[in-house]
């Protein structure tokens, strides 16, 4: 008779010799590894998509990345001049056209005006004159009786100082012009009082 | 951690069957699949093939792994992933006997008593084979459970998990599982 101990080790190792002689048949293995087979397939598909997908997402977040980016950039500032043409004709002894560009240097014109309207003695540094305003196709012209024709192309106007009243386009209306020292427009508002010319 | 990225085509030779289950699950890594199945394949099927047959054996063990595979079973990790393996095999297999309608029977067996005379004839023919497998088949069901999965390594906590069974119960059943064995010197015969 053996002990308990030789027992239980014997009995082990007659399971263990037992289950050596009962391994999991080849065709189960068989048939888990037809079946991890697929999961396989089934997954590499899935990952497929989820890459392509993926991609999706990265290209647009890349694009939306660089839009973000181009549109925090600051833009190229163009620096318009301040151009003014003059000649003479028959009618006018002076004629000045007031435009801007992008060839020639000119001042911004609200800048002249808040210096105008700051300096207490802009007498000296600008020049008031009372003219009659009217548009003419794509020009404003103001006349000072025959003396003076100013014609303002309309993007130098949009940058003018002037009241919304001047702006719209309506008949003659008698204004007044302010020039700054070098001759330049800076507003135009409107007159309280005609200009009254000799010849006319 | 990062690294691992890297080795997913190769398995430590450490991992435990949990972290191979998970590497699985998660990773959808197919060798450690592989790696649990040379781990516990054969205990299983041997297992399931004392409970019942060769051919019961097979087609359930076949069942759990492809359970597995498919992830129709979610090992939870409320115990170790083989006691939850042989508790999903053990509940397969008595499914399958309840369906064949053996299941009556092997628990009638659980009465060893009632099998006295029974066995007397069977371990006649174990002493002439001097065989195990014949000895330990002459068990009731119950015990030859309990003592199966003790000797493939199981404490009496996980036996009663995997048997749904109090530990005490499962503690009878070893004593007289062995009592029998012991008695019958089944194993000192083999010397």
């Amino acid at each position: 008779m053996s002990t308990p101990e030789q027992f239980d080790r014997e009995l082990r190792q007659q399971y263990q010799h037992d289950k050596a002689l009962h391994p999991l048949p080849q065709q189960v293995h068989r048939a888990i590894r037809q079946a991890t087979a697929r999961q396989r397939a089934a997954g590499k598909a899935r990952n497929w998509r989820f890459s392509w997908r993926s991609a999706q997402l990265a290209v647009c977040s890349a694009l939306l990345l660089v839009m973000a980016y181009l549109l925090q950039l600051p833009q190229p500032v163009t620096t318009q001049y301040y151009q003014v043409l003059l000649s003479h004709n028959e009618q006018y002894r002076q004629v000045q056209q007031h435009s801007v560009s992008t060839q020639v240097a000119a001042d911004t014109n609200a800048t002249e005006y808040q210096h105008y309207i700051a300096s207490t003695q802009h007498t000296e540094q600008f020049h008031r004159q009372i003219g009659l305003l009217r548009q003419q196709q794509q020009e404003w012209q103001i006349s000072v009786c025959n003396d003076l024709l100013l014609t303002i192309d309309t993007q130098l106007l949009a940058q003018l100082a002037m009241p919304k009243a001047v702006r719209q386009p309506q008949p003659p209306q008698w204004v007044e012009f302010i020039s700054n020292s070098r001759g330049q427009l800076v507003a135009i508002q409107p007159a309280t009082q005609a200009l009254l010319c000799p010849h006319s | 951690m990062a690294l691992s990225f890297f080795w997913q085509g190769s398995i430590a030779p450490d991992l435990s069957a949990e972290q191979l289950y998970s590497r699985y699950v998660h990773h959808a890594d197919v060798s450690a699949l592989e790696q649990l199945v040379s781990l516990y394949g054969d205990a299983l099927y041997h297992f399931l093939q004392r409970q019942s047959d060769r051919a019961l054996a097979e087609d359930i063990s076949q069942q759990c792994w492809l359970k597995l595979v498919d992830h129709k079973a979610v090992f939870a990790g409320q115990s170790s992933f083989k006691t939850w393996l042989f508790s999903m095999a053990r509940h397969c297999l008595i499914d399958e006997l309840r369906r064949l309608k053996r299941w009556q029977s092997q628990q009638l067996a659980d009465d060893i008593a009632l099998q006295q005379s029974c066995l007397a004839e069977q371990l006649q023919q174990c002493r002439q084979n001097q065989q195990f497998a014949t000895l330990i088949s002459a068990l009731p069901f119950a015990q030859r459970e309990a003592l199966m999965l003790q000797l493939e390594g199981f404490s009496l906590t996980e036996i009663s998990q995997i048997t749904a069974q109090p530990p005490e119960t499962v503690k009878s059943r070893l004593r007289y599982a062995r009592q029998f064995m012991q008695q019958h010197n089944a194993v000192s015969g083999q010397e």
